[in-house]
């Protein structure tokens, strides 16, 4: 296996999925684990937050807490993803799953990526979910590897690492499927 | 069940039974093997929980002593680990309970729903209810019996195999003249010297705790830098795979739409490049040292 480094150039769709599974594990993790949290604070004062009864509670305004408390998950389940996806893209160019990858996002400019950018980024990700991923699969054919996120936000992702491919496999993949052409 | 039904239940043939009694005539590899699988089964769970049961009695406190209070690590982490005995205990709880309330769930809806069943308009279909009723219990009677008879079969044969199998091992290392002349030598130099392996032993131990003492961070540094060198390696690795599987997806998908296969990508504008140049962001600052 050799082969030259990939540093600087567009990253594919595989690199790029797998980070975004990895930051949807973090997301999960922490929504689940900020739940998890405020159940066991919850039931230090006898209230049950699944169904906020309050009859053993040891405080008079437990049922109203625990309504809060619910609300408050809700609403950090429906906005820590953006949260998080945007202000990672804004302070670093990279989310925690992408940084484990080596991968980075940069606008076609070369200037930082900033908070719209981010936010179009974002918005970007919801029409790729919202049309079946095809916008994320927009990755494999397009010739600058960029999805319809990427085009929204006018963004990249590039490798940020000595990124190596196993030339010998490719190649081999190469000769299997470049048949394909020869018979056309 | 009526009784014509629970009679001829009584004379069919039970499989289980004859399969024990044509195992007293001829040799069934296949039936012995699960035997001796759910033997081990048996026996290894026995013995795990007896293990358990000695250590939790060995190390059991009584009175249970109230730990020191400690920093906010230390809260933190008390915290963790009672939240997770909490949430086993809650998950027991669950089970049993929706286990409790399907019970009690399904006994209230046969109850709602009898005066309906009982009804004439239903009787055609009381007969085949009842006859998969008394076959379910028929079945369920059969396994318990066979349950009863195996389970005892199954430990000994179990038992019995482990054994000889032990004895097997001891007799071959004490019969192997390769093992015996070892032993026989190693026992002879000691009986010569005994003070020899004393003092090596003792010296040696001495000299490393002492050390140890005097340069735990040698060690720390050892464990941490074996941990941090194993995870980016794995991780080198994890990153070369996805980018082999970049290039191959896309070959595939493009093959898929019949386009032809892309020789090389098009660089990206240098602006763009610059940005993914490493260290040029404050996260990259260890990648500037180490290069």
């Amino acid at each position: 296996m050799a082969g030259r480094k990939l540093v600087g150039q567009y990253a594919g769709f595989v690199s790029r999925a797998v980070g975004l599974v990895l930051d949807y594990v973090v997301i999960t993790a922490v929504v689940v684990g900020v739940a998890l949290f405020a159940n066991l604070l919850f039931s230090a004062f006898r209230i049950d937050l699944a169904t906020c009864s309050n009859s053993r509670s040891v405080i008079s305004f437990g049922a109203s807490a625990c309504q809060a408390g619910r609300w408050f998950l809700v609403f950090l389940a429906a906005i820590f993803g953006p949260f998080y996806f945007v202000v990672l893209w804004m302070l670093t160019g990279q989310t925690i799953g992408q940084r484990v990858m080596g991968v980075r996002v940069v606008r076609l400019s070369g200037r930082r990526v900033g908070f719209w950018r981010s936010l179009a980024r974002w918005i970007g990700y919801q029409v790729c979910i919202f049309t079946l991923g095809l916008g994320f699969l927009w990755v494999l054919v397009d010739n600058r590897r960029m999805g319809w996120h990427d085009k929204i936000a006018r963004t990249c992702v590039l490798y940020v690492w000595p990124a190596q491919q196993n030339e010998d496999f490719i190649a081999r993949v190469n000769r299997r499927f470049g048949r394909h052409k020869a018979n056309t | 069940m009526t009784d014509g039904e629970a009679q001829n239940e009584n004379t069919q043939p039970d499989p289980g039974q004859d399969a024990a009694q044509q195992e007293a005539g001829t040799f069934d590899a296949y039936r012995s093997l699960v035997r001796l699988l759910v033997g081990l089964v048996l026996i290894g769970g026995d013995s795990l929980i007896g293990r358990l049961r000695e250590w939790e009695a060995t190390h059991q406190v009584d009175p249970p002593v109230e730990p020191a209070a400690g920093g906010d690590g230390d809260s933190v982490l008390g915290a963790l680990v009672g939240m997770t005995f909490d949430t086993a205990e809650m998950i027991r709880q669950a089970v049993s309970g929706a286990a409790g309330l399907s019970v009690t769930v399904a006994g209230a809806m046969w109850s709602a729903v009898r005066p309906v069943t009982q009804y004439w308009l239903f009787r055609p279909f009381w007969l085949p209810v009842r006859t998969i009723a008394a076959r379910g219990e028929a079945k369920h009677e059969r396994y318990a019996r066979i349950g009863r008879s195996e389970e005892q079969r199954s430990r000994k044969l179990a038992g019995e195999v482990m054994d000889s199998l032990i004895e097997a091992i001891i007799n071959y290392v004490g019969a192997n003249p390769g093992v015996e002349a070892l032993v026989d030598a190693q026992l002879a130099r000691l009986a010569a010297h005994p003070e020899t392996l004393d003092l090596l032993v003792r010296g040696a131990g001495d000299r490393y705790i002492a050390y140890l003492n005097e340069h735990p961070e040698n060690v720390q540094n050892l464990v941490q830098g074996q941990a941090a060198g194993m995870a980016t390696e794995v991780r080198d690795d994890v990153r070369t795979l996805t980018v082999t599987g970049d290039t191959f997806l896309e070959t595939v998908a493009r093959a898929l739409f019949r386009r032809a296969p892309r020789e090389d990508l098009p660089p990206p504008p240098p602006e763009a490049q610059h940005q993914a140049i490493p260290g040029r962001w404050a996260g990259d600052i260890r990648y500037i040292k180490e290069h």
